[in-house]
């Protein structure tokens, strides 16, 4: 098995867990890996040798996210019929899975991935700079207010509790 | 902040992942890879003809004369060694693969490759089982564990050492973990080295470790213990002297720590830096 093959075997699930924690959809988050890590792919000669593989491949799997909710279109689609809508699901409120997924829905896009790529892929501050493109610092204040955030969730505040 | 990561984790468990589809990652990379080549031909042979045309029409004296280029010499590309990247406490450093990231554990059990460097998860009270294929080096500033003993005296770059010798055991599910460990007590600092592929790998793993002049690495304070179990700043002191690191002591209030305890240290511990570099140590009021 080559290098690259061990690392996407291993690392696979965690990648795409990860985009669906940034917000994508499980089919989306797939496709949004396999794009960045295609990527990845062919450059491997520059991530393999990278101080930090993790942080590389973060990086280039944040840029895509990013890419990917640029081109997405938010305004009126033209509509012979209005669609029917079912509305969301109220019961899924008492779901745990739901209420972390809104309560980061709630997060600016900035702290939802500081969030993600802190307490999810476990990169550290530095690491998190490098990925965002940013000061270590404004890493920080970005976590600070999302931990911030979070833990005034009421919902989440109900999961944390034991039980 | 683990109360984040449990959370995290157990939504992130709720998306059931497959297998990664190889096939379709090198079958992609390769139809990207052919689109920036077909892409850097065209520019390739614009720019080229551009070059080319541009002189011969404004000189050439008979435009049905052949253009010719030299040929360019074939390249070789040499192989590239597996870049590594240095850890130390103070100057004793450690040189292990650039790609091991830090803490990758559970537990305090490695998961994958990774140097272990004041491990947060060691602390949970849980057990958790080492993979096959995975290599892990631990640093600390005490002796590793009870169970560690010197079987022989060596010696580092000149520096008086102990080398525990490298043995195996059987672990979970059949997977044999070798460990072994290497002790410089003058610089207050023990490596120790699994590895759940071979013994040979731990031994190499060891012999990676090296006594370095002009830099130093910022060392650990989790076992320097204190009133009640919190490391405490007039401890710490010493050890970056004995490092050649100067200290910045940062003075924060911290409800719950007793006073003088430190909270943190920035470069983080087992950073490599120059001789003199100042560290910022944070200590509770």
């Amino acid at each position: 098995m080559d290098e690259f093959t061990e690392y996407v075997t291993a690392r696979w699930p965690t990648l795409v867990r990860s985009a669906v924690l940034l917000g994508c959809t499980p089919p989306e988050a797939e496709d949004l890996v396999q794009s960045a890590l295609e990527r990845c792919l062919l450059k491997w000669n520059r991530v393999r040798v990278a101080e930090d593989r993790d942080a590389y491949v973060h990086r280039v799997l944040v840029n895509c996210f990013r890419s990917s909710r640029r081109r997405r279109w938010h305004g009126e689609l033209p509509s012979a019929s209005i669609p029917e809508s079912p509305g969301s699901d109220q019961t899924a409120g008492v779901d745990d899975t739901d209420a972390v997924m809104r309560a980061l829905d709630r997060l600016p896009g900035d702290q939802r991935t500081a969030v993600v790529l802190r307490y999810y892929a476990h990169l550290s501050e530095q690491q998190m700079a490098s990925v965002l493109g940013v000061a270590a610092g404004t890493v920080k204040s970005r976590l600070s207010r999302a931990v911030k955030a979070l833990a005034q969730d009421p919902h989440l505040a109900e999961l944390r509790e034991p039980r | 902040m683990t109360d984040l990561t449990d959370l995290l984790e157990r939504t992130a468990a709720q998306t059931p992942v497959g297998e990664p589809p190889l096939d379709a990652l090198y079958a992609g990379a390769t139809r990207r890879r052919r689109r920036r080549t077909v892409g850097l031909t065209a520019l390739t042979a614009v720019a080229v003809g551009a070059a080319i045309a541009g002189p011969t029409l404004l000189t050439s004296t008979t435009p049905n004369a052949p253009v010719t280029s030299p040929t360019p010499a074939p390249t070789t590309a040499a192989p590239v060694p597996p870049a590594m990247r240095l850890v130390a406490f103070g100057h004793a450093a450690i040189a292990v693969p650039a790609a091991w990231p830090t803490n990758k554990s559970r537990c305090g059990t490695p998961q994958e490759d990774t140097v272990q460097i004041d491990d947060p998860t060691a602390a949970q009270l849980c057990q958790s089982h080492r993979p096959k294929g995975v290599e892990s080096v631990q640093l600390t500033g005490a002796p590793p564990s009870l169970d560690y003993h010197a079987d022989e005296a060596i010696v580092i770059d000149g520096v008086p050492a102990q080398r525990q010798r490298t043995s195996c055991r059987d672990g979970w599910q059949g997977t044999r973990v070798c460990s072994g460990a290497v002790g410089i007590p003058s610089l207050k600092v023990w490596f120790y080295a699994e590895s759940s592929t071979s013994a040979a790998e731990v031994d190499r793993i060891l012999d990676r470790i090296q006594i370095l002049k002009d830099r130093s690495g910022v060392p650990s304070y989790s076992s320097l213990g204190g009133p009640p179990f919190n490391p405490i700043a007039k401890n710490y002191g010493p050890l970056l002297l004995a490092a050649e690191l100067k200290a910045l002591y940062k003075w924060v209030t911290a409800p719950g720590y007793p006073s003088g305890t430190i909270l943190g240290v920035s470069p983080a511990v087992g950073t490599l830096l120059p001789v003199g570099t100042t560290v910022t140590v944070t200590i509770a009021r």
